[in-house]
């Protein structure tokens, strides 16, 4: 197996889920760790 | 305080502002891999949303200084699998799924690459392609793939192998000449897939 085939499949794996790994995430996860963060000060000792 | 009682459910000890931050920078590679088991954007998210939430009640059974994103991947993986034998749905039917989506990339003939790529990733065995996508596009090294999937050291280095060397051979990829051009000329002249 070349290096240039190798680094090629690498490439394309990349460019295949580069849109997801770009795209702004969705403000769900931002509340949603403030959520979870939320629930341990109420629920912790502080 | 008293080591003895228990945590009150929702606030384990490792859970913190400095959890917060870890998690959130793990999202994007989080999607990715929820994506390329699911190749559904709506359900990879709900993955991370689950993952995200299994990762935060538990964050106390996490090693500090260890691969986050690897504990990360294990979480996601376990909770697609369980999902997916409740669902009985096939991961197979993924073929074209993102045939729209790359549309958006910019070059005709990068395009019909990656068509011609995804078809050949999507033959794979799914344990393969699993194992490439860990190793080949998140850069995991193979103990952390291993650990992963929970196998062997050895099995993820033969499942990375077989797959490269099945692409290779599907897409003719024989590394000496121009690899790409036989691929770019037969979809362009509307040869049938695979």
């Amino acid at each position: 197996m070349t290096v240039e085939a190798r680094r090629r499949i690498g490439r394309n794996l990349r460019l295949l889920y580069a849109e997801v790994l770009n795209q702004p995430l969705p403000d769900r996860f931002d509340a949603l760790l403030a959520d979870l963060a939320a629930r341990n000060t109420t629920r912790g000792s502080s | 305080m008293n080591n003895a009682m228990p945590a009150p459910v929702g606030t384990p000890q490792g859970a913190d502002d400095e959890m917060r931050g870890l998690l959130l920078g793990a999202i994007p590679a989080l999607r990715a891999f929820a994506f390329s088991l699911t190749y559904d954007l709506d359900r990879s998210d709900d993955l991370v949303q689950d993952t995200l939430v299994r990762a935060w009640t538990k964050a106390d059974s996490f090693t500090r200084g260890t691969n986050l994103t690897a504990w990360l991947f294990t979480i996601l993986r376990n909770l697609f699998y369980s999902e997916q034998r409740k669902r009985k749905r096939e991961v197979e039917d993924a073929d074209g799924a993102l045939a729209g989506r790359l549309t958006s990339l910019p070059e005709q003939e990068i395009r019909v690459e990656m068509l011609e790529f995804q078809e050949a990733l999507n033959a794979l065995p799914f344990s393969q392609r699993e194992a490439l996508v860990l190793v080949g596009a998140q850069n995991f090294t193979y103990e952390e793939a291993a650990e992963i999937c929970g196998v062997a050291v050895g099995t993820m280095k033969s499942r990375v192998s077989r797959a490269r060397g099945r692409l290779i051979e599907s897409l003719g990829m024989n590394g000496t000449d121009d690899i790409g051009a036989d691929a770019f000329t037969r979809a362009a002249l509307g040869a049938p897939p695979g």
